[in-house]
C-alpha cells in the first residue's frame, strides 16, 4: 500500500511541470542555504505567495524540496568560508573549515554532499514508514523529556573546545546567558534590557554565529596572512581517483563512516521529530554523537579537521530536517521553524494537518514525500559537479574573497531582522570571538547554549509549574529520568575515561581503541 | 624570510599569555557577579506559585559561568605557577602599539574600516556605500589591481544590492537624504 501510493507521489513529481518546479525549488533552496544571511526559513517564506497560484500538492512540495535544498546548501560556506550559510551548518564548520585549511577541500564537500544525502534520504524512508508510530511517540513526550532532551544536549557539549572542560562549560554557560535578553517567555517581563528596545526582542543568534565564525576569522586571516581557502591538494588525489568516471561519491565511505551514518540517522530523525528542535538541534547532537561513535585517535582530533566531525552533524541535520516533517503532518504540530511556515502554507490551502491527513490526502503526502527523497538522490547526484564548482574559489584571490565574505557577513547580520544594531552585535561578537578562540576558548559551545537556551528554559519551568514545583517530576517519568541520568554519565564519564587507566582498560575490552576506519 | 616575516612567525609561536586568559576569566566573573545583582530586579515575577520564577534561569547559567570562571582561573594559576612564570604570569606577548608590523596594520585597518562602514550604512545607505567600502578593504589588505578592483566594487556592490532587493525582497539600508532618493530611485529601476 505504501510502495503503491510512493510510486504514484513519484508519478506525480515526474510531470514536466512538476519536475520544473521540482529543479527550480531545489536551485533556490540550496542558493538560500549557501547565502549567510538567507536561509531555508526566510526563503520558504517568500515563496508562499507563489503557491496560491499552484495546485497544493505543487505548491507545498516546493516547499518541503527548498527546505531539504537549504538544510544541505549551509555547509557549502561552512566548509569554504567557516561561514554557516544556515544555523543547521554551525557544527560542520568545527571540521569541514579546518580540512579546507589542511587542502582538503574537496574531500570536505564531497564528504558533506554523501553524508546529508545519506541523512536525508534515511529520514524521508523513516518519515514514510514510520510516521504514525513516531508521532504517537512524540505525543507522549512533555516539558520533563523535552527538557532532559536538551540538558543531555548540554552535557554532550562539554566534549567540544579542545577538550578543556572548563572553558567549554563557560562558554555554553555564557551562551545560556545571552539566550535570556530581553522578553521572560512565560511572564512576559523584560530581563536586562536595560531600557533597550533592541535588547528587548532578544539577541538573536544568527549576528552572534557570523561574527564568532566569520568575521573573527577574516579578521584571522587579515592578521596571520593566510589564506581562507587551503590551497593543497596533498591527499586529494585518491579521491579524485575514486570518483572519476562516477557522479557518486567514494562507496569506501560508506564503511569508512559505517557507525556515524547508521546512528546519525536515526537519532537526527527522532530529534527532528520533537517539537521545536529543528535540524540545528539534530546537527548540534550529530556532532557530539560522531565524537562518541569514533575512535579514540579520531574523537581526539575532532575540530581540528577530520571528515568524521563533517560527515556526523550533516548526517543528523539532514535526517532532522525529514524528522521535522513528521510531527508536522501526521500532528499538526511544526517540528522546527521551517515546518511551522509551512504548516501555515497547508492552512492557507485550506488543508490542516492531523492524524488523519495520511488517509485524506494520500496524494499530496506521498507526493510530499516522493520529492524530499528526489531531493536528497538529486543532492547526491549533483555531488561531482557541485564540488567542480566549488573548488573553482581557490582561483578568486585571497583579497578579493576575503573582501567579499566581509560583506556577505555585513549584509547577513542586517538582512535577519533589517536592523542595524544586529550588523553591531556582529561585529561585537567578531572581535570577541577573535580573542576568545585566541586563548582556546571555543565559540561552538556558546553557540550552542545560545541555541538550546531558549528552548530550555520553557520546558524546565512548564514541567515544574504542571508538576506544583516538584523536582521528582523530571525522574519520575521514565524517558525523562534515563535522559537525565544519561547526560550526568555523558558529562562526567569522559573526563574519567580520558584521564584514568581504568578508562583506557575499559576502551580496550570495548574494541574502541585503535580501531581503523 | 625578511626580518619581518620572522618576527612575525616568531610571535605566532609565543603561547598565549597566561596573564591575559585569566584576565579572561576575570571579566567573565565579573559579569556573572554584575548580573546576578541585576536580577533581582525581576526575581519575584512570576506566572503561578510552582514557577521558579524569571530569574531562575538567568542566575542558573549565571552561576555555572561563576563556578566555571573561577575554576578556569585556579586552573591557569596552578599552571602559570608550575610554568614558573617562564611564559605565564609576567609574560605579555609583544604586540604593543609601538611595533606595529603590516599584518597586525592591515588587521587595525581592517576593523577600522568596517567601523565606518557600519556608521556609513545608516546615513549613505548599502548603494552608494557598499562600493566605497570593497574597495577600500581590499586595498587595505593588499590587493593592488585598481583597474580589477574598481571594476569589482561596483559590480559586487550593485549584484548584491539588486539580489537581496529584487530577488530575496530584503531592502538593505537606503541611507538618508539624497542617499535615500538615490537608493530608491536606483531600486524602482528593475
Amino acid at each position: 500500500m505504501v510502495i503503491e501510493n510512493l510510486a504514484a507521489g513519484f508519478g506525480n513529481v515526474l510531470t514536466p511541470f512538476h519536475m520544473l518546479l521540482f529543479t527550480v525549488a531545489i536551485t533556490l533552496g540550496m542558493l538560500s542555504g549557501a547565502i549567510p544571511g538567507m536561509n531555508g526559513t526566510m526563503t520558504v517564506v517568500l515563496m508562499i505567495p507563489v503557491t496560491y497560484a499552484l495546485e497544493p500538492a505543487a505548491g507545498i512540495m516546493m516547499l518541503a524540496v527548498i527546505y531539504a535544498g537549504a538544510v544541505y546548501a549551509g555547509s557549502i560556506s561552512a566548509i569554504l568560508f567557516k561561514v554557516p550559510g544556515a544555523p543547521e551548518a554551525i557544527m560542520t564548520t568545527l571540521d569541514g573549515y579546518p580540512m579546507n585549511q589542511n587542502g582538503q577541500l574537496r574531500e570536505a564537500i564531497s564528504t558533506a554532499v554523501f553524508a546529508s544525502a545519506f541523512g536525508g534520504i534515511v529520514g524521508t524512508i523513516i518519515l514514510i514508514f514510520f510516521s504514525p508510530a513516531l508521532a504517537e511517540f512524540a505525543i507522549q513526550l512533555s516539558d520533563p523529556e523535552f527538557f532532559a532532551v536538551i540538558l543531555l544536549g548540554l552535557a554532550l557539549v562539554s566534549t567540544i573546545g579542545a577538550g578543556n572542560v572548563t572553558k567549554a562549560t563557560m562558554m555554553m554557560s555564557f551562551g545560556l546567558f545571552l539566550g535570556v535578553f530581553g522578553f521572560d517567555p512565560l511572564t512576559g517581563t523584560t530581563r536586562f534590557t536595560f531600557g533597550s528596545s533592541y535588547l528587548a526582542s532578544g539577541i538573536d543568534f544568527i549576528p552572534v554565529i557570523l561574527g564568532v565564525f566569520a568575521f573573527s576569522e577574516v579578521l584571522k586571516q587579515v592578521q596571520s596572512g593566510g589564506s581562507l581557502v587551503g590551497g593543497g591538494e596533498e591527499g586529494e588525489t585518491n579521491l579524485d581517483e575514486a570518483t572519476s568516471g562516477s557522479m557518486f561519491p567514494p562507496f569506501s565511505y560508506f564503511k569508512r563512516f559505517s557507525r556515524i551514518l547508521g546512528f546519525n540517522s536515526v537519532m537526527g530523525t527522532l530529534i527532528g521529530v520533537l517539537p521545536g528542535a529543528g535540524a540545528t538541534t539534530g546537527a548540534l547532537f550529530g556532532y557530539t554523537f560522531g565524537q562518541r561513535l569514533v575512535p579514540k585517535k579520531i574523537r581526539e582530533k575532532f575540530g581540528t579537521g577530520v571528515p568524521e566531525g563533517v560527515a556526523a552533524p550533516e548526517v543528523a541535520n539532514n535526517a532532522a530536517c525529514s524528522g521535522a516533517f513528521v510531527p508536522l503532518l501526521t500532528l499538526g504540530i511544526p517540528g522546527s521553524a521551517t515546518t511551522a511556515v509551512i504548516l501555515a502554507a497547508f492552512i492557507l490551502h485550506g488543508i490542516r494537518p492531523g492524524p488523519s491527513l495520511i488517509s485524506t490526502q494520500g496524494p499530496l503526502v506521498y507526493t510530499i514525500f516522493a520529492a524530499l527523497l528526489m531531493a536528497n538522490v538529486a543532492i547526491l547526484l549533483m555531488n561531482k559537479p557541485i564540488v567542480k564548482l566549488f573548488i573553482q574559489v581557490r582561483h578568486i584571490p585571497r583579497e578579493l574573497l576575503l573582501t567579499l565574505i566581509m560583506v556577505f557577513t555585513i549584509v547577513g547580520a542586517f538582512a535577519t531582522r533589517n536592523i542595524m544594531a544586529d550588523v553591531w552585535t556582529m561585529f561585537i561578537f567578531g572581535i570577541g570571538g577573535y580573542y576568545l578562540e585566541k586563548y582556546n576558548y571555543s565559540v561552538a559551545p556558546m553557540v550552542i547554549g545560545l541555541v538550546l537556551g531558549p528552548l530550555a528554559e520553557p520546558s524546565l519551568r512548564r514541567g515544574l509549574t504542571k508538576a506544583q514545583g516538584d523536582w521528582m517530576v523530571f525522574m519520575n517519568r521514565p524517558i525523562s529520568a534515563v535522559l537525565i541520568v544519561l547526560a550526568v554519565f555523558t558529562f562526567f564519564i569522559p573526563l574519567i575515561m580520558d584521564s584514568t587507566q581504568f578508562g583506557d582498560r575499559i576502551r580496550d575490552r570495548l574494541g574502541l581503541t585503535g580501531v581503523d576506519q | 624570510m625578511s626580518e619581518e616575516e620572522g618576527t612575525e612567525s616568531l610571535r605566532e609561536q609565543t603561547p598565549p599569555s597566561a596573564m591575559r586568559d585569566m584576565l579572561i576569566s576575570l571579566a567573565f566573573i565579573v559579569l556573572a557577579a554584575a548580573f546576578l545583582a541585576v536580577s533581582g530586579q525581576f526575581a519575584d515575577v512570576r506566572i503561578s506559585d510552582p514557577d521558579p520564577g524569571a530569574a531562575f534561569w538567568p542566575r542558573a547559567t549565571l552561576v555555572v559561568l561563576l563556578i566555571a570562571s573561577l575554576l578556569n582561573l585556579a586552573l591557569l594559576y596552578r599552571q602559570a605557577k608550575r610554568d614558573d612564570d617562564s611564559v605565564g604570569l609576567g609574560a605579555v606577548a609583544p604586540d604593543g602599539l609601538g611595533s606595529l608590523n603590516q599584518k597586525q596594520r592591515q588587521y587595525l585597518t581592517a576593523i577600522g574600516l568596517s567601523v565606518v562602514f557600519f556608521f556609513a550604512l545608516e546615513y549613505v545607505g548599502f548603494f552608494a556605500g557598499a562600493p566605497f567600502f570593497l574597495f577600500a578593504f581590499a586595498y587595505a589588505i593588499g590587493y593592488r589591481d585598481l583597474g580589477k578592483l574598481a571594476v569589482f566594487s561596483i559590480v559586487v556592490g550593485l549584484l548584491i544590492f539588486f539580489a537581496f532587493r529584487n530577488v530575496m525582497n530584503i531592502a538593505l539600508p537606503y541611507g538618508q537624504g539624497p542617499f535615500r532618493q538615490l537608493s530608491v530611485a536606483v531600486a524602482n529601476l528593475f
